[in-house]
């Protein structure tokens, strides 16, 4: 007879060598040896393609039913390989409908076929549900995506486990977010081990508020008022967004002035635009309700955006990180039909996102601004890592920092039942980052644990204990552009594609020498006519690796 | 070829074809219904269900606006 017992098994992200690839299994063993499990995100790491030769890699998805915290390609993208791979599997997604309705619109975006696409369950906050004999609460959470949640999974056994998915604990400017009171709550009912996002820990104090970002950009508003101008965002990342929709209202307000109007150019951005209202977060809705002031939301292609007057425009424009076809980098090189700079008033261009650090986006991005200066553009970009100035800074990060974990041990330490104290365990970071998630919570005196990528915990009888021994090496790599296939590191990558049998195969027996991978080698329909973007192309995965 | 509503690639590919300055946001079911019938090649009586005006409308973002 086995010992029953809960298990979490890090199958990505918690890397040794960077941030990505999130995905986590949770296996139930019962006293009779049979097993269930469920697994939570599926996301893609980003390589360094110049040392590695891969274009990035994918998760492994080992469950049919696969929880979503929320709709970051580092949390998604692996996902889309999958089916793609093995387009017959039965997949059932369970997530906030924001998060459903960009997933479902990334999968129509690469012409996934309508029979292939997973059945999609929405969560709700206080909506408790069972799958394989699991009892889920998803728990609303502060991310820069809204729809961002913690799962806790309560297990067979009575084992529960949190998942913070990637949060901090200011509030949300877009549906419900990180409360104090409601993580009282479940940590009151009892969590015997909590796994938190370690992203940011190594920065100190708490990651500021989206409030922070609309007092910034209204400063930017104030200084410019006379400006067109052309805000770069990353649409997923739609807190912000709606942060400068404040900004522009409170402006408004306060100055007895019209409203700018926000004019929309990009696939993603209209997309994110539906998904909200789908989901019933309106931007204009809940900036109405908040402030009592309406602001015009409109796409680019509607011909009242050429009646505003530049004065009162704001193009709200995709490619913060120089992505070729984007439209920021379209207005670069003079080739948007949409946005052209006035002659009228000055110009002014907020990139309103820090450089990635992956890949090219450095030299991309640099080029793109200095382009945009030649056009007639004044430009404004936040520095990575900036210190936060309060009425400055018009950007920040949806990781909590190391002031964000204080307060979620703070929260532990007042809440939990005495007999049942709580493990903490860094995810979603590389190893100094997930240490020093763990060094936070030590430091307020709560058990903490360690796990890399392949290692369990097991919790049986009470108890929590990492595994002793170290599982599968689990990543898959895509390498769909015209590289040869270098120096894979067999430590991580379990399957890649070979573009000569056309198979996915154990990295171990492919031959990278002969390897040279034709673009269109994986075929599908995900064209995008006129381009030469199709399911995995660099241009495509850019645009993954940028939306975190 | 005779497109049916399940091919919904083609689809949004002739819609943008079609209709190249269309402006997508907000568009009504009921208007993405209409343009698709009025699409030559279209040949389907049978009524879409959400999921697939959704994928359309979506495919048809993706094709017309520059990319995000």
């Amino acid at each position: 007879m086995a010992e029953k017992r809960t298990e979490f098994e890090s199958l990505g992200g918690n890397n040794l060598d960077g941030i990505g690839g999130n995905a986590k299994k949770i296996t139930y063993t019962a006293e009779d040896g049979t097993k269930k499990s469920i697994q939570i995100d599926c996301g893609m790491k980003f390589s360094d393609k110049a040392l590695t030769g891969v274009d990035n890699y994918i998760a492994p998805l080992e469950c049919d039913d696969l929880l979503i915290t929320h709709a970051h390609a580092d949390h998604i993208a692996g996902i889309i390989h999958h089916i793609q791979m093995n387009p017959e599997r039965p997949l059932n997604i369970y997530a906030d409908k924001f998060t459903h309705e960009f997933m479902f619109a990334e999968m129509a975006n690469q012409g996934l076929p309508l029979d292939n696409m997973p059945v999609f369950h929405d969560v709700k906050d206080g909506e408790k549900f069972n799958v394989n004999g699991f009892e889920i609460e998803p728990v609303p959470v502060t991310h820069s995506a809204p729809g961002a949640v913690a799962f806790v999974v309560e297990s067979p056994d009575g084992t529960r486990l949190m998942d913070m998915g990637d949060f901090k604990t200011t509030p949300a400017e877009l549906g419900k977010g990180w409360e104090d009171s409601r993580m009282a709550e479940v940590f009151a009912k009892g969590i015997d081990v909590c796994f938190c996002d370690s992203t940011s820990t190594t920065s100190k104090e708490v990651t500021p508020s989206y409030e922070a970002v609309t007092k910034g950009f209204k400063k930017i508003l104030y200084d410019n008022p006379d400006a067109q101008m052309m805000v770069g965002t990353i649409a997923r990342s739609a807190q912000q967004m709606m942060a400068d929709v404040i900004a522009v209202a409170e402006y408004a307000k306060e100055t007895g002035t019209k409203p700018r109007t926000f004019i929309l150019d990009g696939a993603s951005l209209i997309q994110v635009d539906n998904a909200l209202k789908k989901a019933g977060l309106s931007m204009t809705k809940a900036c109405y309700e908040r402030t009592g002031v309406h602001v015009n939301i409109i796409d680019a292609k509607n011909p009242e955006a050429r009646k505003v007057p530049p004065q009162e425009r704001i193009y709200m424009v995709t490619g913060t990180q120089g992505e070729e076809m984007a439209a920021m980098a379209r207005v670069a090189r003079g080739e948007n039909r949409n946005i052209r700079p006035s002659r009228d008033c000055p110009n002014l261009c907020v990139n309103q996102q820090a450089v990635i650090p992956a890949g090219d986006n450095q030299s991309l991005v640099d080029d793109m601004m200095a382009s945009l200066r030649d056009r007639g553009w004044k430009t404004m970009i936040p520095e990575r890592g900036a210190p936060f100035v309060e009425g400055e800074t018009y950007y920040v990060s949806g990781h909590g920092r190391a002031g964000d974990m204080e307060k979620v041990a703070d929260i532990a330490a007042k809440n939990s039942p005495a007999d049942r104290r709580c493990t903490f365990i860094g995810i979603h970071g590389d190893e100094t980052q997930t240490r020093a998630t763990e060094e936070i919570f030590q430091s307020k005196g709560e058990k903490v644990e360690h796990i890399t990528n392949a290692q369990k915990i097991v919790v049986s009888k009470g108890t929590v204990q990492v595994s002793p021994t170290i599982g599968k090496a689990s990543r898959i790599a895509v390498i769909d552009d015209n590289d040869d296939f270098m120096n894979p590191d067999f430590r991580y990558i379990k399957q890649a594609f070979n573009p000569v049998s056309k198979k996915w195969e154990d990295v171990k027996k492919i031959d990278y020498e002969k390897i040279l991978v034709s673009k269109n080698d994986r075929g599908g329909k995900g064209g995008k006519k006129g381009h030469k973007h199709h399911d995995m192309n660099p241009a495509f995965m850019q645009k993954m690796q940028n939306g975190r | 070829m005779a497109l049916q509503w399940k091919n919904y690639c083609e689809i949004a590919d002739a819609l943008n074809e079609a209709y190249p300055d269309k402006a997508l946001k907000d568009m009504e079911n009921a208007e993405l219904i209409r343009l698709v019938r009025s699409l030559p090649d279209f040949k389907d009586a049978s009524e879409p269900d959400e999921t697939v005006l959704s994928a359309i409308w979506n495919r048809w973002v993706y094709v017309a606006y520059p990319e995000g």
